[in-house]
């Protein structure tokens, strides 16, 4: 069997797989509060190759030593083991709507540390975005474009009645009907949390979120009429496409140099003539 | 071919995000005309569980599995309700509004023949007559203007007329003028529930909202009108900003392209196997 067959195939299956996460990057380079993901590779376990023979030793009888020999370690190729969200702020930029806002990290104890808006989802599930780009519903609630509600510090939906409603940079929202603190979460490690569409993220692992303002050492601002844009680079997407185009190209043409020996294996060895 | 897809979803709402920059631009002399904008966000993520249980132990960061994306939609188009800029007119018919989500009532007929009432902030009102000579304060379109006590209807022969700061219509008769109507001038602090109709006007659907239309909109006495006589409101679109949105849609729907152009090249590259 020629391994290699199938370590160049794993090579192609993992840039494909780089390239769906690089163009899913590219399509969201306008969708605020996007956190691009970055591809990790990894190489199949190690396998240690041995040599099994026979050696015959010219006696009288004829003696058949059996020999194993280690020839050393080899892997069997590549695949894409992660998908890691890059949690890093985003640029602020100005829109004019009352309805944006955009939250702005300051102090983080944690190098993985990274503050959410809280939403609602349609289970009556906690959510996280930093996705600030919300609306007022007919009976007044301040929503995503979904229509999950925004939370308070304390989880409930809050009521603004109308979108010219006035947000502090502390997160304090003054209107008409609630005067409340927007719910921001703090978690330590947000590589935990895992994307669902939407802009939200759920929180996948045993630590739960905090309250931001409760946490030590936690610094926020948040921004009204103002958006966090998406933190991808396109000029860095495109470069990585164009890579792993190619890398997945290279690895076909080692598909077919496989495929031509094993041609020859099959037509030419044991030819008779 | 996941990537394939994600870039011909993403182009075709970036072609809507295109649209809505061009709809901006052409009304950019409509008066009252409010410039909107549109906001994107993620679609469906996908788990894959891309490995097999026999490399399980190894130190990762995230949770077990990929998460991979499907592409953008466009989620929201948000209209920017800042006053524009009134421009002086000296026409006694128009009237610009002032203030921040402040509307004018307008009675517009519906495609069952039925009478709706829409909204609108263009003040370039016409007089129209009616079959007994009598005047009807109406929009450029000719459907008629809601007065504090139903539609604005006087009596035709005229000297003067003009509208002052309150709403208030004065007309003059011989030599002596009179307020003989008020305009109807209304309050809408949540513009979200409203749905476009034409550039410029808007009609609040009580059905899907379930809430009532009273609740949305607050009457506003004509004292507090704050309206600015013989003068229109410009729209409020910002060509800079419009061509810049422009710009920066059309480079990411060329790169999206790009995205679809290398999946292409990858397929070949399958074809091509053998």
């Amino acid at each position: 069997m020629l391994r290699g067959f199938n370590t160049a195939g794993a090579g192609m299956i993992a840039n494909q797989r780089h390239q769906d996460s690089l163009s899913n990057n590219m399509s969201n380079a306008l969708t605020p509060g996007f956190k691009q993901d970055r591809s990790t590779f990894r190489a199949f376990p190690e396998m240690l190759i041995q040599n099994m023979e026979n050696r015959n030793i010219p006696t009288e009888n004829g003696l058949s030593i059996p020999r194993n020999h280690i020839v050393g370690s080899i892997n069997s190729g590549t695949y894409l083991q992660e998908d890691v969200p890059l949690f890093e702020q985003g640029d602020v930029r100005e829109t004019g709507l009352q309805t944006d806002l955009a939250l702005q990290n300051g102090e983080i104890p944690d190098e993985t540390g990274f503050l959410f808006f809280e939403v609602q989802n349609e289970d009556g599930e906690v959510r996280y975005t930093r996705n600030g780009n919300f609306t007022v519903d007919a009976e007044g609630f301040l929503t995503t474009n979904e229509g999950y509600y925004v939370l308070d510090e304390a989880g409930a939906p809050i009521q603004t009645g109308t979108e010219a409603f006035e947000v502090l940079e502390t997160g304090e929202v003054i209107s008409p009907f609630d005067q409340s603190m927007l719910g921001i979460a703090y978690h330590p490690n947000a590589n935990d949390f895992v994307k669902e569409g939407d802009n939200l993220f759920n929180n996948d692992g045993d630590v739960e979120a905090v309250d931001a303002r409760a946490a030590d050492g936690v610094n926020f601002q948040v921004q009204q009429s103002h958006l966090e844009w998406s933190n991808v680079d396109p000029q860095a997407v495109m470069a990585d496409m164009t890579r792993a185009h190619r890398m997945f190209e290279m690895n076909q043409q080692v598909v077919r140099t496989f495929d031509q020996s094993m041609e020859l294996a099959a037509n030419e060895i044991g030819r008779l003539r | 071919m996941r990537n394939m897809f994600n870039a011909a979803a993403t182009m075709g709402q970036l072609q809507q995000r295109m649209d809505l920059t061009s709809n901006n631009l052409s009304n950019i002399n409509n008066h009252g005309y409010k410039s909107r904008q549109g906001a994107f966000s993620s679609l469906m993520y996908q788990q894959v569980d891309n490995i097999l249980g026999y490399d399980q132990d190894s130190p990762r960061l995230t949770p077990e599995g990929i998460r991979v994306g499907s592409g953008a939609k466009m989620s929201s188009i948000n209209m920017n309700m800042t006053t524009g800029t009134p421009e002086q007119t000296d026409r006694p018919l128009d009237v610009a509004i002032g203030d921040d989500f402040r509307f004018f009532v307008v009675n517009a007929p519906t495609q069952d023949g039925e009478v709706e009432t829409r909204y609108t902030r263009a003040g370039n009102f016409y007089l129209s007559e009616q079959a007994n000579g009598d005047m009807m304060l109406t929009t450029n379109a000719g459907y008629p203007v809601e007065g504090q006590d139903g539609p604005i209807v006087f009596e035709g022969d005229f000297e003067d007329i003009s509208i002052n700061e309150q709403g208030e219509i004065e007309v003059t008769r011989g030599g002596e003028s009179a307020i003989e109507a008020t305009l109807q001038v209304v309050d809408i602090d949540n513009t979200r529930v409203m749905e476009p109709v034409d550039a410029n006007s808007f009609r609040i659907n009580e059905e899907d909202l379930e809430v009532p239309v009273g609740e949305l909109v607050e009457a506003v006495a004509p004292e507090a009108a704050n309206l600015t006589p013989s003068a229109l409101e410009g729209s409020n679109v910002n060509m800079a900003k419009e061509m810049t949105d422009l710009l920066e849609a059309q480079r990411a729907y060329q790169f999206n392209a790009r995205s679809l152009s290398i999946g292409d090249q990858m397929m070949g590259l399958i074809g091509n196997m053998r």
